[in-house]
């Protein structure tokens, strides 16, 4: 269920922005397209980081944390408490 | 909504005026909807459930003010867990929003009442209150620094303009996917069972099954019922945590 959820709500912003961004520069399609794939995209970044264990959505590290692991698969930092 | 006897498995979300003065059948802006008044019995169980719980403050206490206690302690330890001592400060907040939806999506479980919870207008209400909130926090507390946030830490410089869109609209996306998550649970359990328990007439003798069916499934949905609440609650810790250090 919050799986599902979460690439539907990106994809919501995402096409949102894109829809507006048209009507207000007159581009018709173009801004759409650009942010559904970046919606898309933010909506699979989500749900890699709720499956990685990391728990929350942007930017979810804790400074001096190494970045190098993409992956952050720290049991300490495991705050995904989801059903 | 009715036709020949039998009901709409819909018709329990029906936004209905308690006091139909003018426009019957149309709802206003500023009607006393049946909406409200749930949220009123809300709001005032839950007060009541605390200020009768801890009236006595008894060393021992009994069984209102263990229950009372029990949920005091449990938003706490679920606040220090999560944000630590200094989330502190920001635990009036997130107990209202669990007690608020929990007896919420509680009162929507007694038969023949309402679950306001299953209406997106309000559960995006309360999302977009904790977002709100806590962007003017994190901006607060950091200033411009809050806009690194956008930028993924060990990120080379060249896919910064491919991540920073990204990034920018999977945090948009915290409202929606918050309070889509808690109306698409209720609204969908509660389709589920008016839908199952409409079989119960139809088959007869048969009807045993989607009795004892609807039986099990009114279990599980108290325990979405509380999961979901405790779901808000521990997102709006996490995005206060997120707020409060940035990454």
């Amino acid at each position: 269920m919050r799986i599902g959820v979460e690439i539907v709500a990106a994809l919501i912003v995402g096409v949102a922005i894109g829809y507006f961004l048209d009507r207000w520069l007159g581009t018709k399609p173009w801004f759409l397209l650009l942010f559904f794939v970046l919606g898309a995209a933010a909506g699979f970044m989500n749900v890699f980081r709720i499956v990685g264990g990391l728990g929350g959505q942007v930017g979810y590290r804790k400074k001096g944390e190494p970045s190098e692991s993409e992956n952050g698969q720290n049991p300490a930092e495991e705050r995904d408490k989801d059903g | 909504m009715a036709e020949g006897g039998a009901h709409s498995p819909l018709e329990q979300f029906e936004i209905k005026g308690i006091f139909p003065a003018r426009d019957p059948g149309e709802i206003g802006t500023l009607d006393f909807t049946n909406s409200s008044l749930m949220m009123v019995i809300a709001v005032v169980l839950i007060s009541a459930f605390l200020i009768l719980g801890m009236r006595r403050g008894a060393l021992v206490p009994g069984r209102m003010q263990s229950l009372a206690e029990l949920s005091y302690e449990f938003i706490a330890g679920l606040i220090s867990e999560t944000v630590g001592s200094e989330g502190r400060r920001y635990f009036p907040i997130i107990f209202t929003l669990f007690m608020f939806i929990l007896v919420g999506n509680m009162l929507g479980m007694v038969p023949y009442s309402f679950t306001f919870t299953s209406h997106i207008i309000v559960t995006f209400a309360l999302a977009i209150t904790v977002f709100t909130g806590v962007t003017i926090l994190a901006i607060a507390k950091h200033g411009l620094h809050f806009f690194s946030f956008f930028v993924p830490p060990g990120a080379p410089v060249a896919m910064w303009p491919l991540l920073i869109p990204i990034e920018v609209i999977s945090y948009l996306s915290r409202p929606i996917s918050l309070s889509v998550r808690l109306f698409a649970n209720m609204l969908a359990g509660h389709t589920l069972l008016k839908v199952i328990a409409g079989f119960i007439g139809v088959m007869g003798v048969f009807g045993i099954l989607p009795f004892a069916l609807v039986v099990a499934l009114t279990g599980l949905e108290i325990l979405i019922a509380f999961l979901q609440a405790y779901v808000f609650a521990i997102l709006t810790c996490l995005y206060i945590n997120d707020a409060l250090h940035l990454h």
